[in-house]
């Protein structure tokens, strides 16, 4: 978004403000509102969408496939495959691939082994596709919430087979109708972005043009967890950040994590 | 847990599209497959006493409307009074036989829920099933419940498919019940379940299929024909079985290779005994005992463990069959199973594979966990005297059927007939196998008639070998030519009227000129090749072989080649041939019939001096065939040195050429062996079967087969060249050096000689050198036991081997196929048309060019072809018997292989072998002594006398024929003097 001198300054001073006044008239931990939709993919084992006010829109299908716990003890495969494409970007730009490792990191370090385990050799393994259709915001936390709702409401195919096949080994059958909700704690990341000695929670693309920088923080189970660093918000006016801002954001994030993790449960 | 949510969309009047979500388990991955599915109201109920569903029908894509057939005045019963029929699955499934029956079941409907079971379960039945709906008479509908709005039913949660199915059945019936208010709709299930719960739905008539019957004055016949209700009464909880592993141990033991899948082909000497070819195994792999057997039939596919080490032996060289019924186990091989681990049993099978090549006595056995396919089909057999119950009561009650093949186990059956039934050939259907059963279940189908009797005998043998029979179907008959017998090649050639018929007619060559003849057997109606030579004048020969043009009477693609590629092959018996293809065509219109125009493919070569081809060409012709010979009369005609018109010195030079391409094939290595082939002349008047004899074989015999061979050479090539994905051709694989093992360690114990494998050269020399001078028929005896260690040859198409192993080991050629007789073998229709193809005559069908859809033909005509042969041969058999029953006489027999409890013994004269137990040799059992090494039996004969007896001894005995009550066999019975 381009913005005037004029325009940029005013934004700027406002956001300054103690309390900052947020062009939309926001309260600093204050999220837009979103709408969500889920299960709306049928041949998907889950699905989300995700509709901001200004328009972003994110699209996420979880699929599933079976295969050997040996390969990923191995390395030869992982247990969570992301894939994101958003519109208007090349899928081999870095803004793309670092979208990509940051949640495939966060994904297999998170998502526990036992709650896609099918049998002694025998796994789950998720593909998470990420379709992210306009966005005029960093999409990382929309991202992760879309995410967070489709792997929330996937169904896997109910395993018939004996999950025992150590010493005896079986092919594993599924049950040909009935499915089984997938049961696991999924990690969210937030975004804050820094002005001066402020700090809001989801800043819009306005916000994001005159920040000074930006902060993502991932949120576990209760707890902050890594990634928390430092992401360009704009293309211009990059400053350091002061260690307290650092310390406060946490605890912002801190203090809204699990309200948004009920609000997010509560959409299903 | 939970089910997917399943949206129904309205789409427009009368069409709703909802999805049908399911998981597809395959290779241990499990897919979420969502189909669209669309319903509709215009789907009528097919009865003609309904008005609302004639105003809502509409056309289908050949602007059609559906027949409603259902009659307005359907039969009555007491207690339903005019109803319509529904039935569910099983009742298809278990008896098929008494639907087609013509006294019950009118007006039947089967939800369309019913008919994709069925076909889901067994395409035979389904295929029966199509038939029955197809013909009006019986007025089947089909009513496709899973289309129409408010038929369709969704699948709850909790509810296993079957239980939806039903309760989509149910609803078919509750929706006639409401739909036709005048007529009743009777529910037919046999599913207890079921049962309860559509009273329970307010459906009014629910009855089993018994009930149903019951219902039918005078009926008491046909409740034979209803199969156990295996739902209702719970046998005992002993097992005699184990379970079979579920399938997801088989698909993951298959994967890692501790379990293998293969068919199941059990000893005709001993039924306790079978074996399984298995890849990574050298020899197959022994099943021994009924426990280890589990319930498998001859020919299923299976799945087997191999069994620990502890349980290993030798193979049983005991006679074994159904006989002794209470010795139904080895009572050591009881002893529950250890469970052991996958990686135990990998080294469990490296031992095997050691074992196996060691040559030790002990070998590696396995045991049936899990049966992939049965291969239960109507099975012809006797019913056991002892097992029928002397009470005189009106009830139903068990008795054994002893089947006619004796590797199979004895099937229980329920019946009220069985008195009257005794003596009779009849024919079960095998239902079921549990493992509290030690037997199988089954039930009878139809009499035969009194067992011996000709037409029982013949049509339980075409039965047995799963020959179709049945005359013709009218689709078949309506792709013949309309003029009939009075079909005639036209005359002008030029006629525009005739061209338009037949716009390929021009590319024939018009060789009527030809002084073409045809030799074959006497009597021989369907001539489907004919010859012709002449010399040329550079000194080469012209050398022709006329074949039969049938594909230009049966086209691809229509109902007459499907018959004939689904009957493969024609069937010979003894006094009685089952035609491949309609009469009309076999006999007459493609008949190479003498002094009368026929439309040929044409064969004609160049040959030198040698017999070698200078050129060869491939034509479709118009022959005129100058006369129909004999062999005999051909031979004296030959002979016969006053003869000489053109046409005998043709023959003369076919029957110089014919030896030199016989010395040529002889000497590249073609096999001479031999089976004992007999011949059974039937005495004119009365047609009992007179005397036997051993076909005798002229020069003139070869001759054909020659120009046969090098024919079917040719084309092979020539198709191969063109279609070198999916050329019908014929292999013959050399024989596993295991299979000579036990008759070169036979010949080498008694005789000191053996016999060569390396290749077809060095088995036939080392064949001819296996003579013993005191006895001229020994070499003929080794070529007859050698012929049955050989491989069969097969029908393949090319795609689905390697150049290398086209090899046809037998005739010692690189490439073969069979194109001479169209009129018998399908094989030689499919080549007629590739070759028609590649010679740019017409374009080839598809289906000839699509290699799963060849190898599809080839496993059917091979199928076929073993099958005929096996009729053929229990139909010489059967005559044998027959003869032997008047004639007792002594003969010449040859010991062929010996057991630790009887010799086996090949009478040359009847073709016929018999084994001869210990206890019609001696009277004193303790006198036997068995030397497994050295192939002999010792023992004390009758008169107290010591005697020996070894593998390949010559010995006299009394060949008479006995009647086998049990099983209603005449079988040559032999004792030995």
């Amino acid at each position: 978004m381009i913005l005037s001198v004029a325009e940029r300054s005013y934004l700027y001073e406002s956001l300054k403000q103690s309390p900052p006044i947020r062009p939309d008239g926001r309260s600093v931990k204050q999220f837009r509102p979103i709408q969500t939709n889920v299960g709306f993919l049928e041949s998907s084992n889950g699905s989300a969408k995700i509709t901001l006010s200004d328009g972003s829109e994110c699209i996420v299908s979880i699929k599933s496939k079976v295969i050997e716990k040996a390969s990923i003890e191995s390395g030869r495969d992982t247990l969570v495959d992301v894939d994101i494409e958003v519109a208007g970007q090349r899928d081999d730009s870095s803004f793309i691939l670092n979208l990509i490792s940051t949640l495939k990191s966060i994904y297999s370090n998170y998502i526990s082994q036992e709650s896609l385990s099918l049998t002694n050799r025998f796994t789950y393994k998720l593909f998470i596709d990420i379709l992210v259709i306009s966005n005029y915001s960093y999409p990382l936390t929309l991202i992760s919430f879309t995410s967070y709702l489709a792997l929330k409401n996937t169904y896997l195919p109910k395993l018939t087979s004996s999950v025992d096949d150590k010493e005896i080994e079986e092919q594993p059958t599924f049950h040909d109708y009935e499915f089984v909700k997938l049961q696991i704690q999924v990690p969210i990341i937030f975004t804050v972005a820094i002005i001066d000695n402020n700090y809001i929670i989801d800043p819009n693309s306005q916000e994001m043009e005159v920040s000074d920088n930006g902060i993502i923080i991932g949120w576990y189970d209760g707890n902050i967890i890594s990634p928390i660093e430092n992401v360009k918000l704009n293309d211009g006016n990059s400053k350091s950040i002061k260690p307290e801002l650092i310390i406060k954001s946490i605890e912002l994030v801190k203090s809204l994590g699990q309200s948004v993790i009920e609000s997010l449960n509560a959409a299903e | 847990m939970s089910v997917p949510l399943v949206t129904q969309k309205r789409l427009s009047e009368g069409l709703t599209v909802t999805s049908k979500v399911f998981v597809r388990s395959r290779n241990g991955n499990a897919s979420k497959i969502v189909r669209e599915h669309y319903l509709r109201n215009d789907i009528p109920c097919l009865s003609r006493s309904c008005n609302i569903c004639q105003t809502i029908i509409s056309p289908n894509a050949q602007g059609e409307l559906q027949k409603f057939v259902l009659n307005e005045n359907p039969l009555k019963l007491k207690e339903i009074s005019a109803h319509y029929v529904v039935i569910d699955t099983n009742i298809i499934l278990q008896s098929i036989d008494l639907l087609e029956n013509v006294e019950v079941f009118y007006d039947v409907i089967i939800p369309q829920t019913v008919l994709d079971e069925v076909r889901n379960k067994s395409f035979p039945i389904y295929t029966r099933i199509r038939t029955l709906v197809s013909d009006d008479t019986k007025r089947f509908v089909v009513f496709h419940n899973e289309f129409r709005e408010d038929t369709f039913v969704k699948r709850l949660e909790n509810e296993s498919i079957n239980d939806r199915n039903d309760a989509a059945i149910r609803k078919v019936a509750e929706w006639y019940q409401n739909h036709l208010p005048n007529i009743n709709i009777v529910l037919i299930t046999n599913d207890r379940d079921n049962k309860a719960k559509a009273i329970k739905q307010g459906i009014k008539y629910v009855k089993t299929l018994y009930e149903y019957i019951e219902l039918y004055p005078n009926a008491n016949h046909l409740k034979d024909l209803i199969p156990e209700e295996t739902n209702f009464q719970k046998r005992s909880d002993e097992k005699f079985f184990q379970d079979y592993y579920s399938t997801a141990r088989l698909m993951g033991g298959l994967k890692n290779g501790t379990l293998y899948q293969g068919a199941i082909n059990i000893n005709s000497y001993n039924f306790l005994e079978g074996e399984i070819t298995i890849p990574s195994l050298p020899k197959p792999l022994l099943i021994l005992g009924s426990e280890s057997l589990n319930r498998a039939f001859n020919g299923d596919s299976v799945i087997v463990e191999i069994l620990p080490k502890s349980q290993w032996k030798k193979p049983s060289s005991l006679v074994i069959d159904d006989d002794n019924l209470n010795s139904n186990d080895d009572p050591d091989s009881n002893s529950p199973q250890d469970s052991i681990n996958d990686k135990e049993r990998r080294l469990l099978t490296q031992e095997a594979i050691q074992s196996q090549t060691d040559a030790s006595e002990i070998q590696p056995t396995g045991r049936i966990v899990g049966i992939v396919k049965r291969s239960w089909r109507l099975y012809v057999g006797q019913i056991v005297s002892n097992s029928v119950s002397k009470s005189n009561t009106n009830s139903a009650k068990s008795c054994f059927v002893k089947l006619m093949d004796k590797s199979l186990p004895r099937v229980r059956i329920k019946t009220r007939r069985a008195t009257e039934l005794l003596g009779s050939k009849i024919v079960v259907a095998i239902d079921s196998w549990g493992t509290s059963s030690k037997f199988p279940e089954g039930h009878f189908v139809r009499n035969l008639g009194t067992s011996e009797s000709v037409e029982a005998e013949t049509e339980a043998l075409l039965l047995e070998h799963d020959v179709e029979y049945r005359p013709f179907a009218k689709t078949v008959l309506d792709c013949l030519p309309a003029e009939g017998h009075d079909w005639k090649v036209p005359e002008n050639l030029n006629d525009p009227e005739i061209l338009k018929k037949d716009p390929l007619l021009p590319k024939r060559k018009d060789y009527r000129d030809k002084l073409i003849c045809s030799i074959d057997p006497p009597g021989c109606v369907d001539i489907d090749d004919a010859l012709h030579a002449k010399r040329l004048p550079n000194g080469n020969y012209e050398v022709g072989v006329h074949i039969a043009d049938v594909t230009h009477f049966v086209k691809a693609g229509t109902p007459l080649d499907a018959e004939g590629a689904s009957r493969g092959t024609s069937v010979y018996l003894v006094d009685k041939r089952i035609d491949m293809l309609p009469i009309l065509l076999g006999t007459d219109l493609c008949s190479l019939k003498p002094y009368v125009e026929r439309f040929a493919f044409s064969v004609i070569w160049e040959l030198d001096e040698n017999a070698d081809i200078v050129n060869v060409e491939y034509n479709k012709s118009i022959i005129k065939s100058r006369e129909a010979f004999s062999y005999e009369r051909a031979q004296i005609r030959i002979d016969d040195a006053t003869q000489q018109d053109d046409l005998t010195k043709g023959m003369r030079i076919l029957l110089q050429l014919s030896k030199k391409l016989k010395q040529k094939r002889l000497d590249a290595g073609a096999l001479n062996l031999s089976s004992p082939e007999v011949k059974v002349h039937m005495d004119s008047e009365t047609s009992d079967p007179g005397e036997v004899e051993i076909k005798k074989l002229l020069e003139t015999n070869s001759l054909v087969e020659e120009f046969m061979l090098l024919a079917n050479i040719s084309v092979a090539r020539k198709i191969y060249e063109e279609f070198p994905q999916t050329a019908m051709l014929r292999r013959h694989a050399p024989p596993p050096s295991t299979n000579f093992e036990k008759l070169n360690d036979m010949l080498r114990v008694k005789k000191n000689l053996s016999i060569s494998i390396e290749s077809s050269k060095t088995l036939a020399d080392s064949l001819d050198r296996c003579i013993d001078p005191a006895d001229d028929y020994f070499n003929t005896l080794i070529r007859i036991m050698s012929t049955r260690c050989m491989m069969a040859a097969e029908y393949f198409s090319s795609g689905s081997y390697g150049y290398p192993e086209f090899r046809h080991y037998g005739l010692a050629v690189d490439i073969y196929t069979h194109f001479t007789s169209p009129i018998r073998r399908y094989c030689d229709i499919v080549a007629h048309r590739q070759l028609a193809a590649s010679i740019g005559y017409e374009s080839l069908d598809l289906s000839h060019r699509d290699k799963d859809k060849m190898e599809r033909v080839c496993k059917n005509i091979n199928k076929r072809h073993r099958n005929a042969q096996f009729a053929g041969r229990a139909s010489i058999e059967y005559y044998v018997g027959q003869v032997m029953k008047n004639n007792e006489s002594e003969e010449t027999g040859y010991v062929i292989r010996v057991f630790s409890n009887g010799i086996v013994v090949l009478v040359p004269k009847f073709g016929v072998e018999s084994l001869i137990k210990v206890e019609e040799l001696t009277n004193e059992v303790n006198s036997i002594d068995f030397k497994e090494d050295e192939y002999s039996l010792s023992f004390k004969n009758k008169n107290g006398n010591l005697r020996s007896i070894g593998v390949f001894d010559k010995v006299t005995v009394e060949v008479k024929s006995e009647l086998d009550k049990s099983v209603g066999k005449r079988k040559a019975v032999l004792v030995l003097k």
